[in-house]
């Protein structure tokens, strides 16, 4: 019965429109302040949610993203791509997709991804002719591959909550990531062939190195972050530090394009962005720390258990239970909600909670394209000022590819922890 | 003074404030990743302190994520409502932020009233616990005071 009024009282507060923070928070002091469960420590129960070194990580790589796409990494990245793939079906969509990828090595959230190659893409798409709406959800799609390939906010997130190696997460988001952008290649190239959607020319082989060495910069980008953390000289904190610096170190001393205005303007945004995922954070810690101290995670991780033996079935009820919550909930609430509730059940069936972490993260990537809580399709909606609902739409055929790859992923776990133990990431 | 400077004014001081912990938390940060590497002699004492300028710039970022109206809520019901629907929920919504940020600020305080009784110091450069603390409290006041603020303003344009 508890455990019911804990969730329904937060699903309710949601529903009609309190913020997702404020939700949690209200539905953990209704708990805290009718059971004695020591209310008096909250203030200390949120400074340390946020107070933990490897959560730092967060704004680092936010802030990494920011200052590489401000000094034009991102459009080097897509000027590069764009003379390779060249004048085929749907190429600037690829070149979007591929643009994203590359630069989801830089970045560590899905929006920031979408929002960097999608200020390029989307309007030289709709400049070519394509739609606005299938411009905004080609990279909006893409963009979610951000979530798995390191390096990775989310996993950072989840690395917390479990105790998991994030470096092997980041490593074992890799393979993953890959296939969810070739995923989407087909939609995009069958969509544009049948609409007569192109591209831009192929380079010559001059035009190619240059475009090779202009980019070089942005292409180094992923070997210094990852490389600092797979030669284990970084943790993953100290290397987003390091990507920070390497983006200083190109905007003021190499390249000299951005002026102190920018960088204080660039510094605020990446502050902002920081604090709207840290604020939920924050308060789902505390969430999770009251249901944890009721008692009503453990009961809901019991009744999960006795609901069926069967790890298949298990897994297609997690995977459309996690879908679901991706419409009405961003990631890192769902991962404090639910999977404190499901580590015993990790533990029961012996899941490897890295691979787990994968799935997840898959799913609720998937959840920043399904409305009406939708952060990718937010932000390109923005960008190619067409609603969400047409985008959302547009981005049913690449919805549909990625949940492809998600079951793909969920039933041979494999696939996605082959790389992790082949470069021996623990 | 008019209003619209103050505001103004006010609107710049948080941006500069945010922006300097966010500044201070990157350079003590990377100082402490080359002593480390480079010049082999470590810093950790100063991770407490960028963890508290963490905590403060969560909390003071949140104010003008509310200013900014830019928090993540699902407002897809609330917005197919009727004006004096979303009015409602404009002010359900803002008690409840209130509320969260109030009773923050409220055993905040009580915190480092405890700290201060109890002399708590810091693990590693042993300064009283309750300078980091008394961020909470604070900032939480200030989260209250903008969420106030963008619910008036927005529920002069339901109103109007």
């Amino acid at each position: 019965m508890t455990a019911v009024a804990f969730f329904g009282a937060f699903l309710v507060l949601l529903l009609v429109g309190v913020p997702i923070a404020a939700a949690l928070g209200v539905a953990s002091l209704a708990f805290l302040w009718t059971h004695p469960l020591g209310v008096q420590v909250m203030a200390a129960n949120v400074y340390s949610n946020i107070a933990k070194f490897p959560l730092l990580a967060i704004p680092f790589f936010i802030l990494a993203g920011y200052v590489l796409d401000r000094v034009g990494v991102s459009r080097r990245l897509v000027d590069l791509l764009s003379l390779l793939v060249g004048p085929v079906p749907g190429g600037l969509a690829l070149v979007a997709i591929g643009g994203c990828v590359l630069f989801g090595a830089i970045s560590g959230t899905g929006p920031a991804d979408t929002a960097a190659i999608g200020t390029i893409m989307i309007p030289a798409m709709i400049r070519r002719g394509y739609d606005p709406a299938f411009a905004a959800a080609v990279v909006a799609a893409a963009a979610t591959t951000d979530v798995l390939i390191p390096p990775s906010v989310a996993f950072v997130v989840y690395g917390v909550i479990t105790d998991t190696s994030v470096p092997r997460l980041f490593a074992a988001g890799v393979v993953p990531g890959l296939l969810m952008g070739l995923a989407l290649l087909a939609p995009a190239y069958l969509i544009s062939r049948q609409k007569g959607w192109g591209g831009a020319r192929w380079g010559n082989v001059q035009e190619i190195l240059r475009a090779l060495w202009d980019a070089k910069w942005g292409l180094l980008a992923p070997v210094v972050i990852l490389g600092g953390i797979y030669s284990g000289m970084f943790t993953p904190t100290e290397a987003a530090m390091v990507g920070v610096a390497y983006g200083l170190f190109l905007g003021l001393v190499v390249l000299r394009n951005v002026t102190l205005h920018d960088l204080f303007e660039t510094f605020r945004e990446a502050a902002v962005a920081s604090a709207v995922v840290m604020s939920v954070v924050a308060f789902a810690g505390l969430y999770s720390w009251t249901g944890a101290t009721l008692g009503v995670l453990d009961q809901a991780a019991r009744a999960v258990t006795r609901f069926t033996d069967s790890a298949v079935v298990l897994l297609l009820l997690l995977n459309v239970l996690f879908l679901l919550a991706g419409m009405v909930l961003d990631a890192i609430s769902i991962f404090y909600v639910f999977v404190p509730i499901l580590l015993p059940v990790m533990a029961k069936f012996g899941w490897d909670p890295v691979w787990f972490g994968v799935v997840m993260a898959v799913n609720l990537s998937i959840g920043t394209l399904t409305p009406p809580v939708a952060l990718n399709l937010y932000v390109a909606s923005h960008i190619a000022r067409v609603s969400v609902g047409r985008i959302a739409r547009a981005a049913l055929p690449f919805v549909a590819c990625l949940v492809a790859v998600l079951l793909v992923l969920t039933y041979w776990p494999g696939l996605v922890l082959w790389f992790p133990n082949a470069v021996g990431v623990r | 003074m008019p209003p619209g400077l103050i505001r103004r004014l006010m609107d710049r001081a948080e941006e500069l404030l945010l922006v300097a912990l966010f500044v201070l938390m990157f350079v003590i940060s990377f100082a402490n990743v080359v002593a480390r590497y480079f010049l082999r002699f470590a810093l950790a004492f100063t991770e407490e302190m960028v963890l508290a300028a963490f905590v403060w710039a969560t909390l003071l970022g949140t104010a003008t994520v509310v200013r900014r109206g830019a928090q993540l809520a699902f407002t897809f019901l609330v917005d197919r409502g009727s004006r004096p629907t979303r009015r409602l929920a404009l002010w359900l919504s803002s008690t409840a932020t209130v509320v969260v940020f109030g009773a923050l600020a409220y055993y905040g305080v009580q915190q480092v009233e405890l700290e201060r009784r109890l002399g708590f110091t810091t693990e590693a450069l042993a300064l009283p616990q309750w300078w980091y603390t008394a961020g909470v409290p604070a900032f939480a006041v200030w989260v209250v005071f903008r969420v106030l603020q963008a619910a008036w303003e927005l529920d002069r344009t339901l109103r109007a």
